[in-house]
C-alpha cells in the first residue's frame, strides 16, 4: 500500500514537471511583448531597456525558466502584468473562492446523484426511472451559462428575490445574504454533476443487479432493503467513486463560465482577465496550480478507490 | 471463378452487415427523432444562404428590439438583427468547430496511439506521459492558455478544441492496437515483409475502429457545449460573426425588453448536443456485437 502511494506521488510529480515545461516554453508562444504590457504602448527606449532587462528577458530561453522554477517551488510565481501584485497573493483569495464552491456542489450533487441512480436502477422501466433518465440526459447537455442565465432571468430580474450577482464570505456579510448569493451559483454547477452521478450509479448498479450473488442473496431471503443496501450498493458505488477526481478537476476549470455570469471572483475570472491583458505569470502559476490541484484529486480518488475495494490493491501489486 | 464467388460473398457479407447495422441503430424511436434533427440542423447549416432572406449581419438601426412577428419570426437583437437568422448562422458556426475538432482529435490521437503501441520503448513512453500530463491539465485550461497563444478564428477554435481530447483518442487506441499486435494475423503480414506503416494502417486501425467512432459521436456535443461557452465569456468566436455563445453574451444585456435574445440560442445549443448524444448513443448500439444479435 504504502508503495503504491509512493509510486503514484511519484508519477504525478513527473506530470507536473512536464506540465510546468510545457506551460512555460508555451506562454512564452503568446504573441505579445510583455514589455509593452507593463508600461503601456507609448515607451522611450531607455524605459524600454529599463523593464526588458528588470524582467531578464535579455537571457535564454532555459535559464529563463530555471529561474521560474526556482522561484515557483518556493512559491513565487512573480509579479502579475495587469494587477502589478504578485500572483500568490493575488490567485490565493480566488483559489479559495472557487474550490469553496467546487466542494459544495460536489456535497450537492454527489448525494443526491446516488439517490437519483439508485432510483433509477431498482425502479427499471417504470416511470420513476424514465422521468429522472430523462432529466439526467437533458440536464448535461444544457449550457451552464445558460442555465445560470435563465434562473438569473427567472429569480433575480423577473421575481427579483436573490440578488443577480457577486460574491463575499458569510462572516462578513451574514449567512442570510451569504446563502442568496449562493444559491444560483451552486444550482448551476450541480446540475451537471447530478446528472452525471445519476447515469453513472444507474449502469454500475444495473450490472451489479444482474449478477449471481445478488440472485443468491435474494433466494436465501434477504428483504428487499438489505439486499439493495448491502449487496448492491456496497458493490455499485465504486466506479462511481472515480468519478470524483474527474468531477473535481472539471469543476475547478469549469465553474468559470458560471463565475462569469455570476461576476463571482474566482479563478475562472482571473484567468479570463489575464487572457484578455496576456498577463503571462498568472496564466502559467493558474495553469499550474489547477494541475496540481486536480492531480491530487485524482491521487486521493484512487486511494480511496483502493480502501473501498481491497480486491483493487493485490492487482495494482500484482502488475507491478 | 472461385475468386469471383468469394467476391460476390464478401459483398453480400458487407450489405448484409450494413443493413443489420441500420436496423440496429433506427430500431428505437428517439434515434431516429434524433438523426433527424440532426440532419435538420445540418441542412440549416449548410442552406443558411438560401433559407433566410436576412443577412445575418446587416444592421437596421429602426428595426431594434422588435417582437416576433411575421416578417421576423423571433424578433430582432439590438442592432436590429433577426434573430432567427443568426440562430441559423450559428448553427454553421456550432457544428463546423465540433465536427472539424473532433476529426483533428481522432486523427492525431490515432496516428500516436497506433504508433505508441506498435514501435512500443521510447516511443511509447513519450507519449504516454505526454498524454498523461495534458490528461492533467484541466481541459479548460488547456483550451484558455491556448487561445492566448494560437488565436480564436474558428479554425483555431477548433485545433484548441481538439488538443484536450487527443488523450483520449491515443489511450484508447494504443490498448486496441496491443492486443491486436500480438494476434495471429499481424504476425503473418508481419512475417511476409510488410512495412510497420502498412500493418498498423491496413490491419491493425480497421479492427479498432468502433469504438473510436463512438468516442467521436460522442465528443461532437461537449465540443460543441465547450466552444459556445468560450464563445459566451468572450474569448471564443470574436463578436459580429454570429454565434450562439455570443449571442446569448449579448442578449444577456437586454433580458428585461427582449429575452428570447439570450434564451432561443441556448435552446438551439441544448437540442443540438441533445440530438448528437442520442444518435451517438444509437450507434455505439449499433456498433456493439452483443446487442446486434451476433453473438
Amino acid at each position: 500500500m504504502a508503495k503504491y502511494i509512493l509510486k503514484r506521488i511519484a508519477q504525478t510529480v513527473v506530470v507536473i514537471i512536464i506540465v510546468a515545461i510545457a506551460t512555460f516554453f508555451l506562454t512564452s508562444l503568446i504573441p505579445s511583448d510583455p514589455v509593452y504590457v507593463i508600461g503601456g504602448e507609448d515607451l522611450t527606449q531607455e524605459q524600454y531597456d529599463a523593464i526588458y532587462y528588470s524582467l531578464g528577458l535579455d537571457k535564454p530561453l532555459p535559464v529563463r525558466f530555471f529561474n521560474w522554477a526556482a522561484n515557483a517551488l518556493k512559491g513565487d510565481f512573480g509579479t502579475s502584468y495587469v494587477y502589478h501584485q504578485p500572483v500568490w497573493k493575488l490567485i490565493g483569495s480566488r483559489v479559495t473562492t472557487t474550490l469553496y464552491f467546487s466542494f459544495l456542489s460536489m456535497l450537492i450533487s454527489i448525494p443526491i446523484g446516488i439517490l437519483f441512480g439508485m432510483i433509477t436502477a431498482v425502479k427499471r422501466g417504470k416511470k420513476a426511472d424514465t422521468i429522472i433518465t430523462l432529466l439526467a440526459n437533458i440536464s448535461s447537455c444544457l449550457p451552464q451559462f445558460w442555465i445560470g442565465i435563465c434562473l438569473l432571468f427567472i429569480f433575480g430580474l423577473k421575481m427579483r428575490i436573490l440578488p443577480t450577482y457577486g460574491f463575499d464570505w458569510p462572516w462578513k456579510i451574514g449567512l442570510g445574504e451569504h446563502l442568496k448569493l449562493i444559491i444560483m451559483p451552486l444550482i448551476c454547477l450541480s446540475l451537471g454533476g447530478i446528472a452525471s452521478f445519476t447515469r453513472q450509479t444507474r449502469s454500475s448498479m444495473l450490472e451489479v443487479i444482474r449478477q449471481d450473488f445478488v440472485r443468491t442473496a435474494r433466494s436465501k431471503g434477504l428483504k428487499e432493503k438489505k439486499v439493495i443496501f448491502k449487496h448492491i450498493m456496497r458493490n455499485g458505488l465504486i466506479p462511481v467513486i472515480t468519478m470524483f477526481g474527474n468531477r473535481l478537476a472539471f469543476m475547478i476549470g469549469g465553474s468559470m463560465f458560471v463565475e462569469n455570469v455570476f461576476a463571482i471572483p474566482g479563478m475562472g475570472t482571473l484567468m479570463l482577465k489575464c487572457i484578455n491583458g496576456s498577463d503571462l505569470p498568472t496564466i502559467q502559476a493558474l495553469v499550474l496550480i489547477t494541475t496540481a490541484v486536480s492531480c491530487v484529486a485524482y491521487i486521493l480518488t484512487d486511494l480511496l478507490y483502493v480502501i473501498v475495494d481491497p480486491r483493487i490493491s493485490l492487482t495494482s501489486d500484482q502488475s507491478n | 471463378m472461385n475468386e469471383m464467388n468469394k467476391e460476390i460473398c464478401k459483398k453480400d457479407q458487407r450489405r448484409e452487415k450494413a443493413r443489420k447495422f441500420i436496423k440496429t441503430m433506427f430500431s428505437r424511436k428517439m434515434v431516429i427523432v434524433a438523426a433527424t434533427g440532426v440532419v435538420i440542423f445540418i441542412l440549416l447549416a449548410i442552406f443558411a444562404g438560401i433559407i433566410t432572406p436576412y443577412n445575418p449581419n446587416t444592421t437596421s438601426p429602426y428595426e431594434t428590439f422588435q417582437k416576433p412577428s411575421a416578417t421576423h419570426w423571433l424578433g430582432t437583437d439590438d442592432y436590429g438583427r433577426d434573430i432567427l437568422t443568426r440562430l441559423i448562422y450559428g448553427a454553421r458556426v456550432s457544428l463546423i468547430v465540433g465536427v472539424l475538432a473532433v476529426v483533428i482529435a481522432c486523427v492525431i490521437g490515432v496516428f500516436l496511439g497506433l504508433c505508441a503501441a506498435y514501435f512500443g520503448g521510447i516511443v511509447d513512453t513519450v507519449i504516454m506521459r505526454l498524454s498523461e500530463a495534458l490528461m492533467s491539465i484541466p481541459r479548460i485550461m488547456v483550451a484558455l492558455a491556448l487561445i492566448a497563444i494560437i488565436g480564436s478564428s474558428i479554425s483555431d477554435l477548433a485545433i484548441v478544441l481538439a488538443i484536450p481530447t487527443i488523450p483520449g483518442y491515443i489511450r484508447m487506441i494504443r490498448g486496441q492496437a496491443l492486443s491486436l499486435k500480438t494476434s495471429d494475423y499481424v504476425r503473418a503480414v508481419e512475417l511476409q515483409g510488410a512495412n510497420s506503416f502498412y500493418v498498423m494502417l491496413k490491419h491493425i486501425l480497421p479492427n479498432a475502429i468502433s469504438p473510436i467512432i463512438v468516442m467521436m459521436t460522442q465528443q461532437v456535443g461537449s465540443t460543441i457545449l465547450m466552444e459556445s461557452g468560450l464563445s459566451y465569456v468572450g474569448i471564443g468566436i470574436s463578436i459580429p460573426i454570429a454565434s450562439w455563445g455570443t449571442m446569448v453574451s449579448n442578449g444577456k444585456n437586454y433580458l428585461l425588453n427582449q429575452p428570447i435574445l439570450a434564451i432561443a440560442p441556448g435552446v438551439c445549443v441544448a437540442l443540438l448536443v441533445i440530438c448528437l448524444n442520442v444518435l451517438g448513443d444509437g450507434i455505439r448500439d449499433a456498433l456493439d456485437p452483443r446487442l446486434r444479435g451476433e453473438i
